[in-house]
């Protein structure tokens, strides 16, 4: 069997459909707010990606996890091959504790370059989401070695399952 | 007239609908990533806002806007044209619709900034045509009456001329 070709279709990203009603005596005030999602296709120009990672992550009570994107032996895309991203161009993190905050980034110099600083770091609260686009034909460069770091901030007593997808150039 | 009940429904958040092909000789793997979007209600509960700011703002290369959520600085209004008085925020979606110039978000380091990063020094930066979304889904969201502020500066990496930031806020009215 030869495995090779690769498609990937689909959409990703913000969407948003809401509506805010303000009432007056005989009239009510519609203000839609509407955001379409974002389209992406095979490739590596813009707006297009060749690998995919989807994947729920554990992360222990006061624990950090360190995803290494480009080399990595343990994380494999969701064709089950070793993660060999050289660019990533689409990051959503979603973190599904209902009682610990996590801390994502800043591990120094192989800290995926999302923040202005590499020790910058971005909370995300229970329940709560992060996502970051780069459309661009060249996307976020994660060579040599460039990780995501999730960390698990303590608080109560279980670990948590952080929902990870990423999408980038192989 | 007498202006007064909200509602507010809707869904705002990340949809996913990818499906990733691998071709073989008389097969081919199909592997859809699927992420629903986020369903929120008027009020003040977990899931729940009753305030949206919706605006596009301008930056000139290299400038800096501050947008302060609580005041409603500068001349913040909601989606109704009320002066903006958020005091917890609960959803933020950023866009940098340049196509040559980078977004810095946050970092005033004044120690004002709302507190979606771990420290109001971070900085994120969001690329040309990047897009930012972040929520909090709790009850309370996170405090903005301290820490006010969202601040937008150009990186300075593009052309002369103004960069146009789409920003859309979710949470608790004042």
């Amino acid at each position: 069997m030869t495995v090779g070709t690769t498609r990937i279709t689909g959409q990703a990203g913000p969407a948003i459909d809401m509506t805010s009603f303000l009432a007056g005596d005989l009239t009510e005030m519609q203000v839609p707010v509407i955001l379409n999602n974002m389209g992406w296709t095979y490739g590596t120009g813009a707006n297009q990606v060749n690998v995919v990672y989807a994947d729920t992550v554990p992360v222990g009570n006061a624990a950090t996890v360190t995803i290494d994107l480009n080399a990595s032996a343990l994380y494999l895309d969701v064709h089950t091959r070793a993660l060999t991203l050289e660019a990533v161009k689409f990051v959503y993190i979603k973190n599904n504790s209902t009682e610990a905050t996590l801390e994502i980034l800043g591990t120094g110099a192989t800290s995926l370059g999302i923040c202005k600083v590499n020790t910058d770091v971005i909370v995300i609260r229970p329940g709560g989401i992060f996502m970051w686009t780069d459309p661009s034909a060249a996307g976020l460069d994660c060579e040599p070695t460039v990780s995501l770091k999730l960390t698990h901030d303590g608080t109560g007593t279980d670990g948590v399952n952080v929902d990870v997808i990423i999408l980038g150039l192989d | 007239m007498t202006f007064g009940t909200t509602r507010l429904n809707g869904n705002a958040g990340v949809s996913i609908d990818i499906t990733a092909f691998l071709a073989g000789d008389l097969s081919e793997i199909r592997v859809p990533a699927l992420v629903n979007n986020f369903g929120w209600q008027y009020g003040v509960g977990a899931n729940q806002v009753d305030v949206v700011y919706a605006d596009t703002i301008t930056l000139t290369l290299g400038s800096t806007v501050t947008l302060d959520l609580y005041a409603g600085t500068p001349g913040l209004l909601d989606v109704h044209g009320r002066a903006l008085t958020m005091e917890a925020i609960k959803f933020l979606y950023v866009k940098n619709t340049s196509s040559d110039s980078g977004l810095l978000i946050g970092g005033g380091g004044g120690g004002d900034d709302i507190l979606i990063f771990a420290a109001t020094s971070d900085i994120l930066y969001l690329p040309p045509g990047g897009v930012f979304l972040w929520y909090d889904p709790s009850a309370a969201g996170v405090a903005t009456t301290v820490k006010t502020d969202l601040k937008l500066m150009d990186d300075s990496a593009g052309a002369a001329g103004n960069r146009l930031i789409e920003v859309i806020a979710m949470g608790l009215d004042g």
